[in-house]
């Protein structure tokens, strides 16, 4: 490069500096980073905020399993009490759906259990 | 301005490819490296208003960073981002119907019976003066340069492409670029040794 040309370039480039700057807005950002990619950031603004929802996640998972280990052992000692106990805090009503199949037919215990529709002795 | 970060075009890549923070960040660096340049460049399309050009800068910069993927990390990084900044800008300049007519000749080089300008000749002009007249020269230069060879003053002599490079990105045969550079080179000559 020759001294006429590093003079060129150094005044394109004090021009370039002179030009105004602003930095990229949110909404430049999310279309750069494409709808997946934008959803992607959006849902990690942070590494806090990964740490507390990997937190979130786990005891998620931990109250789930537990639930469940319960519900299972329940049914497996054919424990009627554990079991009403664990079907009164479904979120449901007595007569439907998983309240009716772990409290009230509780199949296989006895008091008339066992069968489909077979009504249950009442709760205490 | 960060004229002399040298970016990393394949890691740019692979950041942008990679999505969530990476991808964030490579954006950020490719904005913060070309916006200026961008803008400076974008002022030489006069078809395109004032008002409009932080605009089509942004979305430049948009689309290339969108289009990373297609981007061949073993060309210049650089002339890939003007070639898209060029298009934006020429398209920008011709909605609005205010195209230059020097677009027209946009792949023009030397007329019939017109030499090549003689390089030595202009070298040995500038060799007479400071760097401070030298700076003020080719300031001057460059601002009354017409559309077409102010642009392939900034990708040539600012960017460091090559003629072919610059030939791509506008669209003319690298024997002509070769020679509006030296006819930019004469130019400064011809501001302080007397010769138009």
């Amino acid at each position: 490069m020759t001294r006429l040309d590093r003079a060129l370039k150094e005044a394109l480039r004090r021009e370039a500096e002179a030009a105004d700057y602003r930095p990229p807005s949110g909404a430049e950002l999310a279309r750069a980073l494409g709808p997946g990619r934008a959803a992607a950031f959006r849902a990690v603004p942070s590494a806090s905020a990964r740490k507390a929802a990997s937190l979130a996640a786990g005891f998620l998972a931990l109250y789930a399993s537990g639930f469940a280990a319960g519900l299972a052992l329940s049914i497996w000692l054919k424990a009627p009490d554990a079991a009403a106990l664990i079907g009164r805090s479904l979120p449901a009503k007595p007569g439907e759906g998983l309240y009716r199949f772990i409290v009230e037919l509780r199949p296989g215990w006895p008091g008339g259990a066992g069968r489909r529709g077979a009504s249950a002795p009442p709760l205490e | 301005m960060e004229e002399e970060v040298i970016v990393d075009a394949r890691a740019l890549r692979e950041d942008a490819l990679s999505g969530g923070e990476r991808a964030a960040r490579a954006f950020g660096r490719l904005w913060s490296v070309y916006y200026r340049r961008l803008s400076a460049y974008a002022a030489s399309f006069r078809g395109l208003p004032r008002g409009e050009r932080e605009d089509a800068v942004a979305e430049a910069l948009v689309s290339a960073f969108s289009r990373l993927e297609s981007y061949d990390p073993g060309r210049p990084l650089s002339s890939w981002v003007y070639a898209i900044a060029h298009n934006r800008f020429a398209d920008e300049a011709r909605r609005a119907r205010r195209l230059s007519p020097v677009e027209v000749e946009a792949a023009a080089g030397p007329r019939e019976g017109e030499g090549p300008p003689d390089g030595a000749h202009a070298e040995a002009i500038v060799s007479r003066l400071s760097d401070a007249e030298l700076e003020a020269a080719c300031a001057a230069a460059i601002a009354e340069l017409p559309e077409l060879d102010r642009r392939v003053a900034a990708l040539s002599f600012l960017e460091g492409l090559d003629s072919a490079e610059v030939g791509r990105v506008l669209g003319m045969a690298p024997g002509t670029v070769r020679w509006r550079i030296h006819r930019i080179r004469a130019r400064v000559a011809g501001r302080v040794g007397g010769r138009p």
